[in-house]
């Protein structure tokens, strides 16, 4: 986020550059030397500066969760239909998706499959504040296709460093674009490596840290953890994973002293690895769950299983050690989510609030209408959005010692996709179409 | 600060700075220094891609300069499809589609000569028919009516899906020219559950045709089991039939094995009249932790390549002739038609197929089964039959 104005400033220079309003002799005639090299400098410095960082702009929601506790500052008060209602825009999608969208900027993101078994794969962008499209890329899946029929080859949810775009499918394809959709790379791994996937479907998510996108590809078959460089789109490093189907996402976690690790859970074990050599850094011998995915919550990561287990991230030269268990507070399908001090967690239709300190619960409320549930709640200013794959959407607020609902919404179309919050509007992707609430 | 500037002149500063600049944004604006000079060139760098990010160096500034030609230059990009990897054929398509969302679609009677060319690769061909879809979906719609027999499998996939919507709406209207238009499909369709709905939709209709039939699946074999395979030891232990079969090429039938627990031998097992899938659990006793060794012999009419392709919850392993074609050690895991295919060389006169396939020992409801579907297909997917 930090990085924001230099890298839109840069966008804006090397723009200039071309513009015929303002041709280099110009330039060169109406300011100064010491002008041009403070603007030289600036810009070669914001170049250095964005090679690791990431460039988004205020309020994006870059990837699966957000910043990874789903958690933004606002959201919508109510969800609400017709008349009266704050429905900004919804637009129909391409093919199905249970993946979340993404917000760059005033571009939502989302994947999408179709075609006979899900191997038309889309990415498709299209205007926050609108709805407007904006440019829309599709390629054919070169790895396995297959998926049970409630999910979908797009179930990883893409992720962004502000400036590209990874999107993955189930079926191993990773796809790089800039935010504007022009191809810069494209990767089969499900073709490099034949026997990855598993045929109920994949939903690992990516991540980026130190300009690696790191996925995690578990299954029966050929079964590993890859750092890719985000830039040149080549194998940094490949690490084997046990031989188990494992849906969970990576997570990256920054250590009190600034060094990045990726931290993979699984069935066996909990590893952390530097996400530019998956060098090990630690690792717990405890497996965790396969579904739910880890939750970096300041000092503490919450990693599911059968209980809610909080590491305490001291220096990087040290494992974390475990500051608290809870199994009444793991969630079941949808990740823990963080906000604040208090922790919420979805088992089924059941949510729970939790202190983050100690693990403590506050209130377990059974949400009333509300189905099986797949896709993690958001939440913005006390306000805890949960929808159900029947597209049952509730907004619970969350009242200290108890929890109210105060909004319900039946969108008419399964939700099993986490949703995004950006810039005070909720973006919800139904599995065949996008919605924007403000 | 402006005491150390009175020491150099501002040209010199300028040049030091343009030099360094130069060098931090080289990427975005030496992109024909760096190799690609001319389209063919850059599409040359994009047909070396290869796995594991190999060719990327040479592949990413010639992507990103192609997708700043004019549309008017697509079909020399289709071009580059040609024996295109699939690997290859996404980053044209990815470019051909970002020229198209950046500068406009190419000219749609460009597109159209380009589909109408066969001398074409059938890829190019492909990408410029969804091309035309976008622009013109009348003309695309009247040009894929044609394409039940195209060379293009995208093209012939999307014929085929005309097809069966056309035949959907005039079901109750004009069964018979529904049944005409399905059976049409049936004969074009290559992929699999283009064909299942085919299927589906003329049985509804009273026809007679079977799944089975319309995929050409082996169904008759011969098995022998089980074997052990309590705790996984089974999927790499080699049982007297594969260690036979890898020696001799061949099975005597008549053989007897030591078996999980007692001596074991070949008899006939068939598939179902429905599904063509041959139940094992049915076989054997729902036995656990076992394995299963099938024996079939397929006649070729002459050398020819193919494809094996098997479905199946277990893990499994296929030979031919004598060699390994196919290994899949995953259990329950999706159960579906062609779900493992893997490229074969069928010879001319009996060609002799051994499957190998396990059950474990999990205990869950959805993991009891122990079967599978298995079939030789041409290379486009057209199901083949043993001519004796």
């Amino acid at each position: 986020m930090k990085c924001m104005l230099p890298t839109r400033r840069f966008c804006l220079a090397r723009g200039a550059e071309k513009s015929p309003r303002f041709p280099s002799c110009q330039l060169r005639r109406e300011v100064s030397a010491a002008q041009i090299i403070m603007v030289l400098t600036a810009l070669v410095m914001v170049q250095i500066g964005s090679i690791n960082t990431w460039a988004a702009e205020p309020g994006s929601w870059l990837g699966f969760r957000g910043d990874g506790t789903s958690a933004a500052a606002n959201g919508p008060e109510q969800l609400k239909l017709g008349d009266g209602g704050n429905l900004a825009w919804t637009r129909p999608m391409p093919g199905k998706s249970v993946a979340g969208p993404i917000v760059v900027g005033d571009r939502v993101i989302t994947t999408s499959s179709g075609g006979q078994e899900g191997e038309q794969l889309f990415i498709t962008a299209v205007r926050l504040s609108d709805g407007e499209p904006l440019w829309e890329q599709s390629f054919r899946a070169t790895g396995r296709p297959f998926c049970h029929p409630t999910s979908a080859n797009a179930a990883p949810s893409p992720v962004s460093d502000g400036e590209r775009v990874f999107a993955f499918f189930s079926s191993n394809d990773l796809i790089c674009l800039s935010v504007d959709g022009e191809l810069l790379w494209y990767r089969g791994l499900g073709y490099d490596y034949p026997k990855a996937g598993n045929d109920i479907g994949m939903a690992s998510s990516p991540v980026i840290a130190d300009g690696a996108v790191v996925v995690q590809v578990e299954s029966q078959g050929d079964s590993f953890a890859i750092g890719i460089d985000a830039a040149t789109g080549k194998n940094l490093w490949r690490k084997d994973r046990p031989r188990q189907p494992n849906w969970s996402s990576p997570v990256a976690v920054m250590r009190p002293d600034g060094a990045m690790e990726i931290v993979m859970q699984g069935g066996q074990s909990i590893v952390a690895v530097d996400p530019r050599t998956g060098n090990e850094k630690w690792t717990i011998d405890e497996g965790r769950d396969s579904i739910a995915s880890a939750t970096p919550a300041g000092d503490l990561l919450l990693l599911p299983g059968d209980d809610l287990m909080a590491l305490n991230v001291g220096e990087s030269a040290t494992a974390p050690e475990i500051a608290w268990r809870k199994d009444r507070v793991s969630p079941s399908n949808a990740s823990a989510v963080v906000s604040g001090d208090r922790i919420y967690s979805l088992k089924g239709s059941v949510l729970i609030a939790a202190s983050l300190s100690d693990g403590e619960v506050f209130w377990q409320e059974r949400l009333s209408g509300l189905g099986g549930t797949w896709a993690t709640p958001v939440v913005a200013d006390g306000r805890i959005y949960v929808f159900d794959q029947a597209g049952i959407g509730l907004i619970v607020q969350d009242r200290g010692e108890t929890a109210e609902t105060i909004s319900q919404i039946e969108l008419g179309d399964g939700v099993l996709a986490s949703p995004a919050i950006s810039q005070g509007r909720l973006v919800v992707r139904s599995v065949n179409a996008l919605h924007c609430f403000e | 600060m402006m005491r150390m500037l009175s020491k150099f002149t501002s040209a010199r500063l300028l040049t030091v700075h343009v030099a360094w600049l130069t060098a931090a944004i080289s990427p975005s604006i030496s992109l024909s220094a760096r190799g690609a000079d001319t389209i063919d060139d850059a599409v040359k760098a994009i047909q070396a891609v290869g796995t594991e990010g190999a060719g990327f160096d040479k592949a990413i500034p010639a992507a990103q300069q192609l997708q700043k030609l004019a549309p008017t230059e697509i079909p020399r990009i289709l071009d580059g499809a040609i024996d295109a990897n699939p690997i290859v054929a996404n980053w044209i398509r990815g470019i051909v589609f970002g020229i198209a969302e950046k500068s406009g679609a190419p000219p749609v009677e460009a597109m159209k000569a380009y589909v109408g060319d066969l001398s074409k690769n059938p890829v190019g061909r492909g990408l410029a028919m969804e091309l035309i879809r976008q622009q013109d979906p009348d003309l695309a719609q009247t040009m894929i009516e044609q394409g039940l027999n195209d060379s293009s499998l995208a093209i012939r996939e999307m014929a085929v899906e005309q097809a069966i919507v056309a035949a959907a709406a005039i079901e109750k209207s004009d069964a018979a020219g529904a049944i005409q238009r399905y059976r049409a499909a049936l004969d074009a369709a290559r992929h699999p559950r283009q064909l299942a709905r085919v299927v589906e939709a003329l049985t509804k209709l009273g026809e007679t045709v079977s799944t089975p039939e319309a995929f050409a699946l082996i169904t008759k074999w011969q098995s022998v089991a089980p074997f052990d395979n309590v705790g996984g030891v089974g999927f790499d232990s080699t049982y007297p039939p594969e260690q036979q079969f890898a020696a001799t090429k061949s099975i005597n039938l008549s053989d007897t094995y030591p078996g999980k627990a007692g001596n074991v031998q070949w008899q006939a097992v068939e598939g179902s009249a429905t599904e063509g899938k041959v139940d094992l659990a049915a076989a054997f006793n729902k036995e656990k932790g076992a394995v299963a060794y099938l024996y079939a012999e397929f006649h070729s009419p002459n050398d020819q390549p193919a494809q094996a392709r098997l479905g199946c919850t277990n893990a499994n392993k296929v030979w031919l002739n004598g060699k390994e074609v196919m290994s899949n050690e995953v259990y329950h895991s999706g159960n579906m038609i062609d779900q493992y295919i893997s490229p074969v060389e069928l010879k001319q006169g009996v060609n002799r197929i051994l499957l190998k396939i396990c059950q474990n020992e999990q205990e869950e409801p959805w993991a009891q089964e122990w079967d599978f579907q298995f079939r030789l297909t041409d290379p486009t997917g057209k199901g083949l039959t043993s001519q004796p």
